[in-house]
C-alpha cells in the first residue's frame, strides 16, 4: 500500500546517473517535487518518457525539483544497471537527475509498485497526488493531464482535484527473494 | 484473404503488464479489419520457465500460427514471465502495444 494523500513522504540519499546524488533534503525550498520511479525497459516509461521530460523542464521553470528513481534488480534486468541509466539519460538529455536505488528501499518506502509511477509532494512535502501522469500510453490520445494538474494545484496552494490514478506500467522488478 | 479464411493465433500475456485486455480487443478488431477469422488461444505466462519454453519476449506477444510478426524492439533481460513488451510505433515512438494498422497488416500477410 503506498503512502497516503496528506502523509509526509519518505527521505532518500540516492546516487545520480550525473555522479552526484539526490535527496528530499537536498530539495529544500522547491514549492513541489515530483518522485517519479522509473526504469530503462519499460515500453509504459518508453512511452511517457518524451512527455514526463517535457513538464519537468517545464515546471523547474516554476521551481518544481523532479527526480526518477530506477530500483529494478540489475541482475534480472540488467538494461536497468546503473551504467544503462546513465547511458539512458546521456542519450536521452533527461532534464531530470536519474538516481538508482540499489536497496529498493525508497519503492518499498512509497508504496510504489509500477514504472512510471509519480508521486507529487506539496511544499511541506505532504504527498499530494499519486499515480499516473496523464491518461493514456498515446500522446495523441491524452484528455487528462494528471501530473500537470497536480502540480498546477500545488503551485497554486490548492489540492489537486484527482489526488489518485491508477498506475499504468511495468511491475517494479524486485529482487528474487526479497 | 477471403473472409472466410481463418487463423490460428495465440495471445501470450502477463497479467504483471496491464495491456493483456487491451491487447486482446486490439486483436479482435484488428481481425475485423483484415477480414479474418480467428482460432484464438489466450495463454497466460506464469513462469520463467513456461517464459523461456515458449520464447516469450514480453506481454502481450501475438503468434500467428508460430510466427512473431513483429521485429524485437531492444530486449534486454532474458525470458521472463513479467515482462512488458515494447513496440515500434509510428512516429518513431515506442509503445506497450503494436498499432492498430500494423497487427491488421500481419494478419493479412499471415
Amino acid at each position: 500500500m503506498s503512502i497516503a494523500i496528506g502523509d509526509s513522504a519518505p527521505g532518500f540519499r540516492l546516487p545520480t546517473t550525473d555522479g552526484g546524488e539526490a535527496s528530499l533534503e537536498g530539495l529544500a525550498g522547491a514549492p513541489a517535487v515530483v518522485v517519479a520511479f522509473w526504469c530503462n525497459h519499460c515500453p509504459y516509461v518508453r512511452a511517457w518518457e518524451e512527455r514526463f521530460d517535457a513538464i519537468a523542464r517545464e515546471y523547474a521553470g516554476r521551481g518544481v525539483a523532479t527526480v526518477a528513481i530506477c530500483a529494478n534488480d540489475a541482475e534480472s534486468h540488467p538494461g536497468d544497471s546503473f551504467e544503462a541509466m546513465a547511458e539512458r539519460a546521456a542519450e536521452r538529455g533527461y532534464g531530470f537527475p536519474y538516481a538508482r536505488d540499489d536497496a529498493q528501499e525508497v519503492p518499498r518506502a512509497y508504496g510504489a509498485e509500477r514504472t512510471p509511477e509519480v508521486f507529487v509532494l506539496d511544499a511541506d512535502r505532504r504527498l499530494a497526488y499519486h499515480g499516473a501522469i496523464d491518461d493514456s500510453t498515446d500522446p495523441d490520445a491524452v484528455t487528462l493531464h494528471h501530473l500537470r494538474a497536480a502540480l498546477d494545484a500545488v503551485l497554486a496552494g490548492e489540492r489537486p482535484e484527482r489526488a489518485e490514478t491508477p498506475a499504468v506500467g511495468c511491475t517494479i522488478k524486485w529482487r528474487r527473494g526479497g | 484473404m477471403a473472409a472466410t479464411d481463418r487463423l490460428t493465433v495465440s495471445l501470450l500475456f502477463s497479467r504483471a503488464c496491464p495491456s493483456h485486455e487491451e491487447a486482446l480487443a486490439l486483436l479482435q478488431a484488428a481481425a475485423r479489419d483484415a477480414a479474418v477469422e480467428l482460432d484464438l488461444s489466450v495463454v497466460e505466462v506464469v513462469s520463467d520457465a513456461q517464459a523461456r519454453e515458449l520464447g516469450f519476449p514480453g506481454s502481450p506477444t501475438y503468434l500467428i500460427g508460430t510466427d512473431d510478426p513483429f521485429a524485437p524492439v531492444g530486449p534486454d533481460h532474458d525470458f521472463q514471465h513479467d515482462a512488458c513488451r515494447a513496440y515500434a510505433r509510428p512516429g518513431g515512438r515506442i509503445g506497450p502495444l503494436p498499432h492498430h494498422d500494423d497487427l491488421v497488416a500481419a494478419l493479412r500477410a499471415a
